[in-house]
């Protein structure tokens, strides 16, 4: 029975990272297509400064 | 166990202290990588190619003249606070990819602030024990919950843009390698420094008296960065493996270890940042890293199930 | 080798602390300057026009200070300078482009109306305006802190440019010879410090107008039609309402790459008629403190410099 045990625990873990590598990938794609990654370059080449904390 | 086995686990065990040795190099490279344009530092301009799109895994703020990166934290915030969305699914989506690929190893080896503060502990005097302090961990959520994911998104002016509130009036990240540098290179920046600056510097200052006296407090208690990578740690591909069968239970392990982490009861705890102290206090070389998706080893399935057995 | 950096990061710490903390304290003493004479407080004047007697390698390098020293010089012998700037027509420009050699002229148009003692101290006055304007010039052609990431500095010329604004209508430098003060408002779109002080420079804009000035705003977003950028900078506009000149240009201009160049926002530049950049770029937003009192300050002397 451990060994069954283990191997399920193994197992349930496995399905958790490949769900949770998954979602990521996805979510990724769909931020950048609906324009996320435009807004993070946007912000990140030019310095507002109060976002930064100067001023 | 096989040969095959012994063999295969004593060149795991070769590799960890090899990692865990070499972690302050690591670390430097990283930083280094992470702030490649060093020119810009004497330009006083910040790097302005489209790499910038792309997130650096440790907390890195973005107004840092050398930054190659965007800064995750401050991306997550750019996107939550813009006119047009209220979620990030592009940050949030990437920092999963990170947790569980990394997890808390990018804090252990990865993040220029860490280095920063491992840097600063290392300065001889008194120290003084986290443990009792434990309860101040849960800060780290609520930062991550309220000025990072809620404020921004909720709290906005009259065209519907949010302010990032850790960026601007917590992290002390952008004062060290941002605001400090620029001034340092830019007159009109300098002349642009006022309250917020001064507020900031309080707070950076204090996160280095602490990280003097402290191991590692901002990453315990405020690092929203750290406190999204912690949730990874059970799940994340990147783990600590105790061997059992070397184990003397003899605890100096849990002496070693400055994140407060017994690692033979959890070895993958949400505050463990895979610094390799354990690895080195063992007498047994029981403790060693594992990576990947399959574990040979007793300990992990049990700690899923919550029990701990010996 | 570690210690070494660390303590190298402490004190630049400190010392940058340090910095910033005295330059607050010497913008918040040149402000009062200005007040003082806003006042027209001649007992202040006169303290101050001793002060300018020296000479020039004794004079401040700040632009703003040398135009208080100048308005000081005016204020401490008033009754006698509106003699001078009432016989001016506003309608000739000055001869050349020397300012103290146009008001000698001036006085000496009119000296037949003055005592011999009037004279000679308006004409030693204009030999104190004299070494300003040089000082002033001396300090436009020399001013090094160009390192502002797209090299703005006090004293030089605009890029010439040619765009159209939000409506496809036709902008270009000519804009400023049309104005005696034109403001230069750099802005993004993600950026909410812009965006907040978008109603303000609205005001000023107003405000301007009626002085014969007027405000442009350049996105640095929306080079070359970018359509996205554009609808998104139109909307902010009209939800802040904010209804004045807002230009696109194309990035491989000259004046676009400058623009691109810009890397602190929100920056507003102060214009003179003849295209020239008056004073430091103003950096941050213009909402509270005395910041938007301090451009008013500068706005009304480069209007009053362009009058005469």
């Amino acid at each position: 029975m451990k060994e069954s045990e283990k191997t399920n625990m193994q197992l349930k873990q496995s399905l958790i990272r490949l769900i949770l590598l998954a979602a990521g990938v996805i979510m990724v794609l769909f931020g950048v297509l609906r324009g996320e990654a435009g807004i993070v370059l946007a912000k990140a080449i030019r310095l507002c400064l109060e976002c930064v904390g100067i001023g | 166990m096989d040969k095959s086995g012994k063999t295969g686990n004593s060149v795991k065990k070769g590799i960890s202290f090899l990692l865990a040795r070499s972690r302050c190099g690591i670390q430097f490279l990283a930083t280094l990588l992470t702030n490649i344009h060093l020119p810009n530092f004497f330009k006083g301009k910040i790097y302005q190619g489209s790499g910038k799109t792309v997130c650096v895994p440790g907390l890195n703020c973005y107004s840092c003249p050398g930054a190659a990166g965007s800064c995750p934290i401050g991306a997550l915030q750019a996107v939550i606070g813009s006119s047009k969305f209220r979620f990030s699914y592009y940050i949030t989506g990437f920092l999963i990819l990170l947790g569980v690929l990394l997890g808390r190893f990018i804090c252990g080896f990865l993040c220029p602030f860490g280095w920063f503060q491992d840097l600063l502990h290392k300065i001889p005097g008194k120290k003084f024990s986290t443990k009792k302090l434990r309860p101040l961990r849960y800060l780290k959520y609520a930062v991550l919950l309220i000025l990072v994911l809620i404020l921004p998104a909720v709290i906005t002016n009259s065209a519907g843009m949010g302010n990032p509130f850790f960026c601007k009036y917590l992290c002390p990240q952008g004062v060290l390698e941002g605001a400090i540098p620029l001034a340092l290179a830019d007159s009109g920046i300098r002349s642009a420094l006022g309250n917020l600056f001064a507020w900031k510097s309080v707070v950076l200052i204090t996160v280095i008296v602490l990280s003097i006296l402290f191991y590692r407090p901002f990453c315990k208690w405020i690092c929203p960065l750290g406190a999204f990578y912690s949730l990874f740690n059970r799940v994340s591909l990147f783990q600590m493996q105790v061997d059992e069968s070397k184990c003397i239970s003899c605890g100096k392990c849990r002496k070693a270890c400055k994140m407060d982490v017994d690692v033979t009861q959890s070895p993958n705890h949400p505050e463990c940042i895979r610094c390799g102290a354990c690895i080195h206090a063992c007498p047994t070389q029981a403790v060693c890293y594992h990576y990947g998706f399959n574990t040979n080893k007793t300990k992990q399935e049990y700690e899923i199930k919550g029990d701990v057995k010996k | 080798m570690k210690k070494k950096m660390v303590m190298l990061l402490l004190v630049s710490t400190m010392l940058t602390g340090a910095y910033g903390c005295s330059s607050s304290a010497t913008n918040a003493s040149s402000s009062a300057t200005a007040e003082t004479i806003a006042a027209e407080t001649t007992a202040a004047a006169i303290t101050d026009s001793s002060a300018a007697s020296a000479d020039s390698s004794d004079l401040p390098d700040d632009l703003n200070e040398l135009f208080q020293m100048e308005n000081d010089i005016f204020a401490e012998h008033n009754t006698l300078w509106e003699k001078v700037f009432a016989s001016m027509d506003k309608a000739t420009p000055p001869a050349s482009d020397d300012y103290a050699s146009f008001l000698a002229a001036t006085i000496d148009a009119i000296k037949e109306e003055l005592s011999e003692e009037d004279l000679a101290t308006l004409n030693a006055d204009v030999e104190q305006i004299r070494k300003i304007e040089d000082k002033m010039t001396e300090v436009q052609s020399t001013d090094s802190d160009t390192i502002f990431g797209s090299d703005i500095s006090a004293g030089e010329k605009f890029p010439a440019f040619e765009g159209t604004d939000f409506d496809g209508n036709a902008i270009s430098d000519s804009i400023f010879s049309e104005h005696a003060v034109t403001l230069v408002n750099f802005w993004f779109n993600e950026c909410s410090p812009c965006v907040e002080e978008l109603p303000t420079l609205s005001e000023l804009n107003k405000t301007l107008q009626e002085k014969g000035g007027t405000l442009i705003g350049i996105n640095t977003e929306v080079f070359d039609n970018n359509e996205d950028a554009i609808a998104a900078a139109k909307e902010l506009l009209a939800t802040q309402g904010a209804s004045y000149t807002n230009l696109i240009l194309s990035s491989d201009s000259e004046a676009g790459k400058y623009a691109s160049g810009i890397m602190s926002f929100p920056t507003t530049l102060i214009i003179d008629r003849n295209g020239n950049i008056v004073g430091d770029p103003i950096i941050g937003n213009l909402n509270g403190g005395d910041n938007l009192q301090n451009l008013m300050d500068r706005i009304d002397a480069v209007i009053a410099a362009d009058q005469k």
